[in-house]
């Protein structure tokens, strides 16, 4: 902790089909701004933003990846030392959302263990929206995923998501750390108890002798 | 200049015709919806200031038909110019007219705008209609002053032939794709126009005037434009801060200023009407004679190109390392490429692609990503306009010409690179010699060439620069997360647009080389030293540096010199090649997509090119050979004959690459059939090809994979002997699925595939021993014995591959059953998704065929 400016270090992953709104939520939350003029994401492209939560600075990394399918084989890199993933559909595509399944599915495969979040984007216009929030609420809770919709545009609850997604993964830390805890003083007990053991023969040796 | 030289003959015309005046402002409504939503706020914050900037947009507009006026005059003063060197002193004129261009159209500003300032109140109201008013009125006259552009053309070629011809290729260049792109190229010339009459005055004044009084106005005026021209690239880079979070300070204070001044849209030379690419008015350009000079050196290369590139390419070379003239680029990267021959070999064929319908999983892709392609270019910002539209017929053609490969978002980068250039379907066939020549495999599914690359790219780094190297690895950056889009959009998106053009020029001749010594050169320049080191003390502070190269490290001379004297070789790449492809086959098994004999720029595609002539003129004698009792009394026969040995020759690596396939399926052909059946398979194959190869190689010569396996196909239904044909209807029956449904049957396709095959390994092995015999006789003979001797070693190689893949194809199924081990992570990941798999699956089937 001595010389960093923050006390957790996170590194997020955003995924989610090409022309969702992945890059213009990036760039929204880490610089609050929002342009017409995004170009296509080559690659993998990041920010970062330092938030506090309850006291404690949180260092966001923010990974923002291409979404076209044959740029998937080049993402396992990516998927390194992540501690969240937001996986973001179109409401105006539904396409995008059917495809949420394939998304969850690469996780799977890339990550043990991480938090996920549900992202609807481009929320901002009820005529055009076509993924009904219901259904996505539904869906979100059959396969265990918080669901948040968002507007990158009009900069609507994108604040709150990523805020609602820091405590989620700043909370799993801290959950596995306890439990780290706990383990460690189970196998003090248990060394405790080994140098009785050993202390006995010690003893039992000296009588046979 | 050379550029603005070449178009003088087209704006004098456009300027007699107020064409310019209605075209500029139509793509500025359509632009317009776009910024709406990020001006939307400026307009809240600043208020008054945007509705002024509304009315100077109106000024501007009134200005470009006076000086469309003004250069009608500058017309009549060229007409009569007859002599060559009066045409010289007026390109000077011209020239030394661009800093005056800029000082008047400043003081012009200014005037305007103080002008402006007490009706600004009147205009407030209707600020949008007014322009909506203006466009009516100004296009109006438009129809009546058609005739004489028309005569503007026929006085160059009397002044000077060798620009005449020059200009004239040109003219019918821009001729062909006349209808639609008229808009975007009078938008350009509306932006050129006012150089014309500045251009036109001062050759008067420099022959009766010294240029030291010249000197003094030039100096005097400069800090005018230089501080109008930072305040409309302020204005314009405010709009930057949206999509570079590195300036995000900077972005702040020039948005401050913005506010006050408001922007003034204006391109630079290059188009650019802001971002990061946007180039300051301020650099240096050549002096004229100097410009002249090159010119006409190129000009000479040009009408000499097959000579200068087989006896003199190294003076080629170093011309391009100098840079082309912006005025011959376009045509320069077509000779370069070897495009310009696909075009002429192929007359038709673009239109023919773009009609077809294309599939429509490709195309909505595409679509998404037409208007996030240089979007502050004037050619790519407005949404539908011919910029984008163009872009869509190219990479909707490519889909169609390689269904196989599909779209790749990284072609679309290079595709407008090259539509920035030179008409759409130059365009296409220069993208078709990137994606196919240059960088084989770069965007076909998978994405295996652009990681094989990248751990190349990695090995070099540790030869060139060890420091770095060592500062990527110990913080586990892999080159996957900064140089696939270096690499794959050839540095379009990373470095300034001067630097970008440099870097193509060289690649364009050289190839794939210069792609890794720019990498190498900006690691080296970012990560090179301790001092730089210091400041990256972790992973995120790297990877922000490499994402956001500090615009120190990226001087145009100094970039260009540096990758220049750079020694990492064609031969070394190659090396390193064969070592990762190695290394990948034990860590990842078998590579879906056999690597394709990348081509190290022009003069090897020249060589490849006079190699498949060779190669045609001896395979069509072993065809005669071959099948002189079936076609005997056909005499047309004959002469379709020497087509497939053409197509075949003209790609000579491909075909001894498929013989590794081809061999190991000979292997399975001999067990199932007789050995004589298999012979008269072969003999009686040979005969149907030249008729698959008529409808095929006629139609796609420049596709060696797409062609090669319908004739296959087509081929495996003429064996007449009932045996064999008995053999050959079974096979045909999952043929036709591989392609149609994409659908991959592991039995049934390398049986399909096996029927055809042995004809094209007899004859491409004679062609290729033929080649060994006259390689003899020369030095370069001897290199080209060496490459051969690498193939048949990957010949080997890829009997064995053969064997692997049957066997992992086995084990794959097993392990995707039990989806627990770390394997099937591995292969799940390449093959992410049913679709892909299919894809991989069927690209394999294609490889194998």
């Amino acid at each position: 902790m001595a010389g960093k400016d923050y006390h957790h270090l996170f590194k997020l992953l955003i995924i989610g089909d090409s022309n969702v709104g992945k890059s213009s939520l990036l760039l929204r939350f880490a610089d609050n701004s929002f342009s017409g003029s995004y170009i296509t994401t080559i690659g993998v492209d990041f920010k970062i933003r330092t938030v506090e939560i309850d006291g404690e600075r949180v260092k966001l990394q923010i990974w923002d990846t291409a979404g076209q399918e044959r740029f998937r084989t080049i993402t396992s890199t990516y998927y390194r030392n992540t501690h969240g993933v937001i996986i973001v559909y179109d409401v105006t595509n539904p396409e995008s959302f059917v495809n949420v399944k394939r998304w969850l599915n690469e996780i799977s495969q890339n990550c043990d263990n991480v938090c996920k979040i549900l992202v609807g984007n481009k929320n901002d216009d009820p005529s055009k929206k076509l993924v009904d929030t219901q259904d996505a609420m539904r869906f979100g809770e059959s396969v265990g995923v918080r669901l948040f919709e968002t507007s990158a545009k009009e900069n609507i609850n994108v604040e709150e998501m990523f805020m609602a997604f820091t405590h989620m993964v700043l909370r799993a830390k801290k959950q596995s750390q306890s439990r780290a805890e706990r383990e460690r003083e189970r196998e003090k007990d248990t060394v405790h108890i080994n140098s009785h053991r050993d202390r006995e023969r010690r003893k039992k040796g000296k009588k046979c002798c | 200049m050379a550029e603005i030289t070449t178009i003088t003959p087209s704006p004098p015309g456009m300027g007699e015709q107020p064409v310019p005046a209605p075209s500029s402002p139509q793509p500025l409504p359509s632009e317009t919806p776009i910024p709406k939503s990020s001006l939307y706020g400026d307009r809240a914050v600043m208020g008054n200031p945007t509705l002024q900037t509304g009315g100077r947009n109106s000024s501007s507009w009134e200005s470009t038909p006076g000086q469309n006026s003004t250069s009608s005059s500058s017309v009549g003063t060229k007409s009569t110019a007859g002599p060559p060197a009066e045409v010289l002193a007026a390109t000077q004129g011209e020239t030394n007219g661009k800093d005056d261009l800029v000082e008047q159209h400043a003081e012009s500003q200014s005037s305007e705008q103080e002008q402006q300032m007490p009706p600004s109140p009147e205009l407030n109201p209707s600020p949008n209609l007014y322009p909506n008013v203006q466009v009516s009125q100004t296009s109006s006259p438009a129809p009546p002053i058609d005739i004489p552009p028309q005569s503007t053309p026929p006085p160059l070629p009397n002044s000077n032939p060798a620009l005449s011809s020059q200009d004239s290729r040109q003219t019918e260049a821009q001729a062909v794709p006349e209808p639609e792109p008229n808009t975007p190229s009078t938008t350009m010339m509306t932006h050129e126009l006012p150089c014309t009459p500045s251009r036109a005055e001062p050759p008067a004044v420099l022959v009766h005037e010294s240029a030291g009084s010249l000197g003094l106005p030039s100096t005097y005026r400069r800090p005018a434009p230089d501080t109008l021209s930072y305040l409309e690239s302020a204005s314009l880079m405010s709009g930057t801060l949206e999509s570079l979070s590195g300036l995000g300070e900077d972005g702040s204070s020039i948005g401050s200023d913005s506010e006050i001044n408001g922007p003034v849209r204006k391109t630079d030379k290059y188009g650019f009407l802001g971002g990061a690419q946007y180039s300051e008015t301020n650099e240096a350009e050549l002096a004229v004679a100097v410009a002249r000079q090159r010119e006409m050196k190129w000009l000479d290369m040009f009408r000499n190109w097959d000579k200068w590139v087989s006896r003199r390419f190294q003076k080629v070379k170093m011309r391009c390392r100098k840079g082309i003239p912006s005025s011959l680029r376009a045509k320069a990267w077509q000779l370069l490429s070897n495009s310009q021959e696909l075009l002429d070999s192929n007359p038709g064929k673009f239109e023919e692609l773009e009609q077809e319908q294309g599939d429509p999983k490709w195309l909505d892709i595409i679509e998404k990503d037409l208007h996030r392609q240089f979007p502050f270019h004037e050619m790519f910002a407005a949404r539908g306009g011919h910029g984008q539209q163009d872009l869509y017929r190219i990479l909707k053609a490519y889909t169609v010409y390689r269904p196989d490969e599909g779209y790749c978002q990284a072609q679309a980068p290079v595709a407008a690179v090259l539509l920035m250039h030179m008409p759409a379907e130059q365009a296409f066939w220069c993208l078709v010699q990137i994606c196919e020549k240059f960088l084989p495999g770069y965007y076909s599914a998978g994405l295996e060439a652009i990681q094989l690359d990248g751990e190349i790219f990695f090995s070099l780094l540790r030869r060139v620069c060890p420091m770095a190297y060592r500062h990527l690895k110990k913080f586990k950056i892999d080159p996957i997360l900064y140089m696939t889009e270096w690499f794959m959009c050839i540095f379009s998106r990373t470095l300034p647009w001067s630097c970008v053009l440099r870097v193509w020029d060289m690649f364009f001749c050289e190839g794939v080389k210069i792609v890794f010594r720019v990498g190498l050169v900006l690691l080296k320049q970012m990560l090179g030293s301790v001092d730089k080191l210091r400041e990256l003390q972790g992973m995120y502070e790297t990877m922000d540096r490499l994402r956001n190269i500090p615009p120190e490290s990226i001087k145009e001379d100094v970039l260009v010199q540096e990758v220049i004297s750079l020694s990492v070789t064609e031969a070394l790449i190659e090396r390193e090649c064969s070592i990762q492809v190695r290394k990948w086959r034990e860590s990842r098994g078998e590579l879906t997509h056999q690597p394709v004999r990348r081509l190290h720029g022009t003069r090897a595609i020249y060589e490849q090119k006079q190699r498949a002539a060779a190669i045609s003129s001896g395979g069509s004698l072993s065809f005669l050979g071959a099948h002189v009792p079936p076609p005997g009394p056909l005499r047309a026969s004959s002469s379709l004959l020497s087509l497939p040995g053409l197509r075949k020759s003209k790609t000579p690596f491909h075909s001894q690459n498929k013989k590794g396939s081809i061999s190991g399926s000979l292997g399975q052909d001999i067990v199932p059939l007789q050995p004589l059946g298999g012979g008269t398979s072969a003999v009686a194959s040979k005969p149907p090809m030249p008729h698959a190869t008529n409808t095929g190689a006629s139609v796609r010569p420049p596709a060696p994979h797409g062609p090669s396996p319908l004739a296959t196909t087509s081929s495996t239904t003429t064996p007449p002997a009932p045996t064999a044909h008995a053999s050959t209807a079974n096979m045909l029956q999952p043929s036709p699925k591989v392609v149609s449904e994409h659908i991959t049957p592991t039995i049934p396709s390398p049986t399909a595939n096996n029927a055809p095959l042995p004809p094209c390994p007899e004859i491409t092995k004679t062609a290729v021993e033929e080649d060994g015999k006259k390689k003899k006789k020369t030095k370069e003979d001897k290199k080209r014995e060496k490459e051969e001797e690498k193939q048949k070693s990957r010949e080997k190689k890829e009997k064995e591959k053969n064997e692997k893949e049957r066997l992992k194809k086995e084990k794959e199924k097993a392990e995707k059953e039990k989806k627990k081990e770390k394997g099937s992570k591995k292969k799940d990941k390449s093959g992410a998704g049913g679709e892909t798999e299919e894809k991989n699956g069927a690209a394999a089937a294609k490889d194998l065929a």
